[in-house]
């Protein structure tokens, strides 16, 4: 999926302006990551792009496709397209880890069977096959994302989305995080990785978009 | 999605092939939409079962706010039936002016006992009409106190038809045109306790209607606001479906058939209510209605009032149930 915007601008009805005059362009097959401080706007940005929140001015094109012209019934099906990992995970707790993962194909109508063959190959993906009848809450906070990056990759998107993945983990479970969207990248899927770990994004050694009050202020390599 | 994704993953091929395709409905097929209402049926009815002591509240406030309406429509259509049934000889009265002579009255009497609606009439002179007067009330000295006879010519017109709720019009139009004769002063239809009970049951009718709206909307709103607290209660299920692309038909589908069901139970129940209701009063019922006429059976609620009960309420149910989501998952975005 190719994602650019044109200077795009986002301000909420309370005066505060959270992003302006944003541009980027981010190819096919592309892995990206956005960094600034807290405020910054990377969450609006996130939003922006699966629909949650509209822009206010300029033009946010998906494979050349201006959102603005999609109604609110395409929106759903905007959403199947890109698969999101939060920081907080958003895991349901009344049901198994199988069945949080198979979410986004039930809620598509897929077929059972189909269902069940491909919530194992995510689950086989993340290394949480053996975890499919646990649920969410008896696992450990690394096991709890990639539950959710499960989830986010099991309709095959074009474009990962994520947000602060990393936010509550240590350091190796960070990077283990990390490869796993660089294996999903590795098969074409476009991936964008909103994090303020700068550290950890210079290892990663990708194109880096930095976000500050609102402005796009840095688009280069490895931050 | 249009295309079918295949099994290793999105690769650069497959993008490019599905560029520039935007679904926005995804391929109909009618096996899987029924298999997902199916599943939604069950699966929304293992949630009320989840929590029974809220479903069975629900459920019986729904029950007896139904069941007051159906057993007064139960009650007004015995009534009904009574009545219906409570055929009596009609009589009209005339009283003819008090100057007519006999002669005249004779004639007026014959003219009208060959009409086609008219079974008979009866002839009673004034004589006569004093003489049934002194007997039945006893004012003998009075009467005999007057210097003369005070009382006119009557006829009494039985028309072929007996009265009942039916016939109370046309006789009334009788009426009307035998005290439009000249030589009448004033007809009377002996049929007012019939006239009263007609007014009654229009009104009963009328009444019944009313509560029965005021309390379809009480269901209305009792269904609403229980679902509205179900999406609350589910509010990050709705989120996170939103988030992963469900539409909102999908969503609110499952809070829908929730509401089908809680219309539907409350429906039976209110049917099962009046049946017991009909049938406990039935024996004290029969017995005073035998007092007066014998042949008459007490109605209950029959199968099509049953069926036509179920459809209300389960329409009533999906109807709250509609409003509640709509108003409240167009709310539900992430923050």
């Amino acid at each position: 999926m190719e994602i650019e915007f044109q200077r795009v601008g986002k301000k909420y009805e309370s005066g505060q302006e959270a992003l302006s005059q944003v541009s980027f362009h981010l190819r096919q097959g592309e892995m990206a990551f956005l960094t600034g401080h807290s405020g910054a706007g990377k969450s609006t940005l996130m939003k922006l792009m699966m629909m949650i929140e509209r822009q206010t001015s300029g033009q946010i094109l998906v494979d050349g496709v201006d959102l603005r012209t999609l109604s609110r019934r395409a929106v759903p099906h905007h959403r199947r397209r890109v698969g999101v990992v939060f920081q907080n995970h958003q895991l349901l707790l009344d049901r198994s880890v199988f069945h949080n993962v198979a979410l986004p194909l039930q809620v598509s109508g897929a077929d059972p069977a189909q269902i069940a063959k491909r919530v194992r190959a995510a689950l086989d993906k993340v290394g949480l096959l053996d975890k499919e009848k646990y649920n969410p809450m008896a696992l450990s906070g690394g096991e709890q994302q990639r539950v959710g990056i499960a989830r986010a990759v099991v309709n095959k998107p074009q474009l990962l989305l994520a947000d602060e993945p990393t936010g509550n983990l240590d350091p190796k479970l960070s990077a283990e995080i990390m490869n796993l969207f660089q294996e999903f990248n590795r098969v074409g899927v476009t991936v964008l990785v909103a994090s303020h770990d700068l550290a950890l994004v210079a290892r990663m050694r990708h194109r880096v978009l930095t976000l500050n009050q609102g402005r796009m202020v840095n688009d280069g390599g490895f931050g | 999605m249009a295309q079918k994704p295949n099994q290793r993953g999105a690769t650069r091929e497959s993008i490019k092939a599905t560029k520039h395709n935007w679904p926005t409905r995804t391929t109909f097929s009618p096996k899987q939409y029924l298999r997902q209402h199916q599943a939604t049926l069950a699966e929304s009815f293992m949630r009320l079962v989840s929590y029974p002591l809220a479903s069975v509240m629900t459920v019986m406030v729904i029950a007896i706010a139904l069941s007051l309406p159906g057993g007064l429509y139960v009650l007004l259509k015995n009534v009904q039936s009574v009545t219906d049934q409570w055929e009596q000889q009609s009589v009209i009265t005339l009283y003819l002016f008090p100057n007519m002579e006999d002669t005249q009255a004779l004639a007026l009497s014959h003219r009208l006992s060959a009409q086609d609606d008219i079974a008979s009439v009866e002839y009673i002179s004034k004589e006569e009409g004093l003489r049934y007067f002194e007997q039945s009330s006893g004012y003998e000295q009075i009467m005999s106190a007057l210097p003369e006879n005070p009382l006119p010519i009557v006829l009494r017109v039985i028309p072929k038809q007996a009265v009942d709720i039916t016939t109370l019009s046309s006789l009334q139009a009788l009426r009307d045109t035998l005290a439009a004769e000249k030589e009448v002063d004033h007809a009377e239809l002996d049929a007012q306790w019939l006239q009263r009970l007609a007014n009654i049951l229009s009104f009963g009718q009328r009444f019944v209607y009313a509560l029965s709206v005021l309390l379809v909307v009480a269901v209305l709103l009792i269904v609403g606001n229980t679902i509205r607290m179900a999406v609350e209660s589910r509010r990050d299920e709705v989120l996170v479906m939103k988030l992963v692309g469900a539409t909102d038909a999908y969503i609110r589908r499952p809070f829908l058939y929730m509401g089908f069901w809680f219309g539907v139970l409350g429906g039976f129940f209110a049917s099962l209510c009046i049946l017991l209701l009909s049938w406990w009063v039935s024996a004290p019922a029969e017995r005073l209605i035998d007092l007066y006429q014998s042949g008459f059976e007490l109605q209950s609620f029959n199968a099509d009032e049953i069926v036509l009960c179920l459809t209300i309420s389960a329409f009533v149910g999906v109807s709250g149930a509609w409003i509640a989501v709509n108003r409240h998952i167009a709310n539900i975005e992430l923050q």
